[in-house]
């Protein structure tokens, strides 16, 4: 068993292959060892997040994990669909706030498959929308000098008149 | 990075640019040559995105033309002007109607040796088989149609295709073009698509396309003075898909010759009545799917084994408009394994016959055995050569026997079938029953010649005075 310390000082005790879906927390391991008892500290996420954390990694335990060359390119990315698992999408369903933490926890402790989850579902609520309204959904200021406003407004000139 | 005290609230604002540009990858992420702008609306959002956007040149590699739009307008040349600028030197994907002599055209012939993937709808004045440059280093997909019917001048040649390292896959629309026009890297290809060809040309690529993997053909019309297709075999494809062509057409897709190791997945969507089709040749097949537009009334299969899984599937699928079924080389195990006996007997047998059951209670007429086949008129059921246990042919044959007679016309004149003896078709002229169509022809193979018992051979002698015409090898 793995014990783990979030950033508000609870400890959690998990399963070293559940805790190893995170790529972060395989390496700790393996450098410091199989029988130290020791706490892996994780700084940057608190107990909330990483309890949904943990919650995503028990459920895809034992799944193959992305091979380490699998950073797939931005024109790989371009290909992928937005697609989501019926489970990842129920879990993933909580609110703004929660979503982005996920996301943050899961690129900083390397779980690939979640931070997908993650930016598909931000991704997906983004698509169709106006800039208006994704300014809107997600609080967003204009802050575009009015040099900027004109260039946008004539692109956008040329995306209608086509 | 995220800490809570700098930043109690946390929100899209907290993510990082590397973490944005993945989102956005995946915002613009659509089906080949979907039209969107998603790519230019997250760029106006605010100064950060703005930013973001305009650094990742894999959100402006698409570029449309749709076939509405006129690409000589200056929106369009100045829209493509920008996406080619912010694409940087990366791989373009392109998607374009466009019509001749277009200029846009000749913008983008500039950066031919970016094109990555190159779907291109035209009408047929310019030639675009060549368009003057021999450098397609990152082409891996190549479409080509034509929206109008003025066929290419013959004598033309694609040349400047064949020089693609990287081209897997390939759509081509053949209304109007001849196959010898196109000198492509065919031996490099791994997914073809292909309209308008008839069977005999079908055959060709694939066998000129040794890497294939996927090949779908559509629209394919039958070349009537192609009966017998060299033998070859494809080594890697492993879905084979066969859409005929409406202008109809008697004779399916025969690839009883050609041998496709690899293959799991055949649909044939046809208006073919006939299909002959060898499952010996494809032993991986698991997922075949034939359906045809005008109910296919005969089907030959070949080489039936005990792993034929979706057999049964095809046979349940198709059995109401066969009119001919004909199981060649029925492996033993095939017989008990894929419960064949079962089915068939389901499916031939037309009167509750003593002594047969199923599931374990004897059939009844309620059950509607026999209408699995109602129009069959010629049944062949053959059992490969080796006789190592004759007793099982035996079995067999009695089987077989009395599903045979129970579709004879004396059968529905007694209860009894296996007694109703010299009712020939004199007696009984209607060649449909009550129940059904009559069974005129039985192939049988080697059964016939094995040494069965004299019972047996009675009963086989009654039918054929009975008017069945009985063939074997």
């Amino acid at each position: 068993m793995i014990v783990l310390k979030t950033s508000d000082n609870e400890t959690f005790t998990v399963e070293r292959d559940v805790a190893e879906r995170s790529v972060l927390i395989k390496n700790m391991l393996d450098d410091i060892g199989e029988n130290s008892e020791q706490a892996i500290p994780l700084p940057n996420v608190n107990s909330s997040v990483l309890k949904k954390v943990l919650e995503y990694c028990e459920h895809h335990r034992g799944e193959p994990l992305p091979a380490a060359d699998a950073d797939t390119s931005q024109d790989d990315t371009r290909k992928r669909t937005t697609d989501i698992s019926e489970w990842d999408q129920k879990f993933i369903t909580v609110d703004q706030e929660m979503l982005f933490e996920i996301i943050l926890a899961a690129n900083y402790l390397d779980i690939k498959s979640l931070l997908d989850v993650g930016c598909k579902t931000v991704a997906n609520m983004i698509k169709g929308k106006t800039p208006e309204e994704i300014r809107k959904l997600f609080n967003i200021v204009n802050d575009f000098t009015p040099e900027e406003e004109a260039q946008i407004k004539k692109e956008n000139e040329w995306a209608e008149d086509r | 990075m995220y800490t809570t005290t700098i930043d109690p609230v946390i929100g899209i604002h907290s993510l990082p640019n590397e973490i944005l540009c993945q989102i956005f990858l995946f915002v613009v992420s659509r089906n080949p040559g979907e039209y969107s702008v998603s790519e230019l609306e997250l760029s106006y959002v605010c100064s950060r995105w703005n930013a973001v956007a305009l650094s990742l040149p894999s959100l402006w590699s698409s570029i449309c033309v749709l076939a509405h739009e006129d690409s000589e307008s200056e929106a369009v040349r100045r829209l493509t002007e920008l996406y080619l600028g912010r694409s940087g030197t990366g791989p373009l994907d392109l998607f374009l109607h466009i019509r001749e002599a277009s200029s846009l055209m000749d913008l983008l012939c500039t950066q031919a040796y970016r094109w990555r993937r190159f779907h291109l709808v035209t009408k047929a004045h310019r030639n675009f088989l060549d368009l003057g440059f021999t450098e397609l280093s990152s082409l891996e997909s190549l479409s080509l149609a034509l929206d109008d019917q003025f066929p290419i001048d013959a004598s033309s040649k694609g040349r400047m295709w064949f020089n693609a390292p990287r081209l897997h896959t390939l759509s081509l629309d053949m209304t109007i073009f001849e196959l010898e026009q196109f000198e492509l890297p065919w031996h490099q290809l791994r997914h073809l698509r292909m309209e308008y060809l008839n069977l005999d040309q079908m055959h060709k690529i694939l066998c000129l396309c040794t890497s294939v993997v996927t090949a779908t053909f559509i629209s394919c019309a039958n070349d009537f003075s192609f009966r017998d297709p060299v033998p070859y075999t494809c080594l890697f494809l492993s879905s084979l898909t066969i859409i005929a062509s409406h202008r109809l057409e008697t004779l399916g897709p025969d690839i009883t010759h050609c041998i496709y190791p690899s293959l799991s997945e055949l649909t044939l969507i046809s208006g073919s009545q006939e299909f002959s089709f060898s499952h010996g040749i494809v032993p991986n097949l698991t997922s075949l799917v034939i359906r045809s537009g005008c109910h296919l009334t005969s089907l030959t299969l070949h080489g039936i084994s005990y792993s034929s899984k979706h057999l049964m599937e095809l046979l349940q699928a198709i059995s109401p408009s066969l009119v001919k079924l004909d199981l060649c080389d029925v492996d033993h195990r095939a017989w008990n394994f894929l419960q064949l006996q079962k089915w068939l007997i389901q499916a031939l047998i037309w009167l509750p016959t003593p002594g047969f059951t199923v599931l374990g209670s004897e059939m009844s007429l309620s059950q509607a055995p026999g209408h699995l086949l109602p129009h069959l008129k010629e049944f062949g059921i053959r059992f490969p050569g080796s006789r190592r246990d004759e007793s099982i042919d035996r079995v067999k044959l009695g089987e077989v026997l009395k599903m045979v007679e129970s579709r004879r016309p004396s059968s529905t004149t007694s209860e009894s079938t296996s007694r109703t003896r010299g009712l020939g078709r004199s007696i009984v002229n209607d060649s449909d029953t009550c129940l059904g169509t009559v069974l005129e022809t039985l192939h049988l193979g080697r059964l016939w010649n094995t040494r069965i018992p004299l019972e047996f051979n009675n009963r086989l002698r009654a039918l054929k005075d009975d008017g069945l015409e009985i063939t074997a090898l």
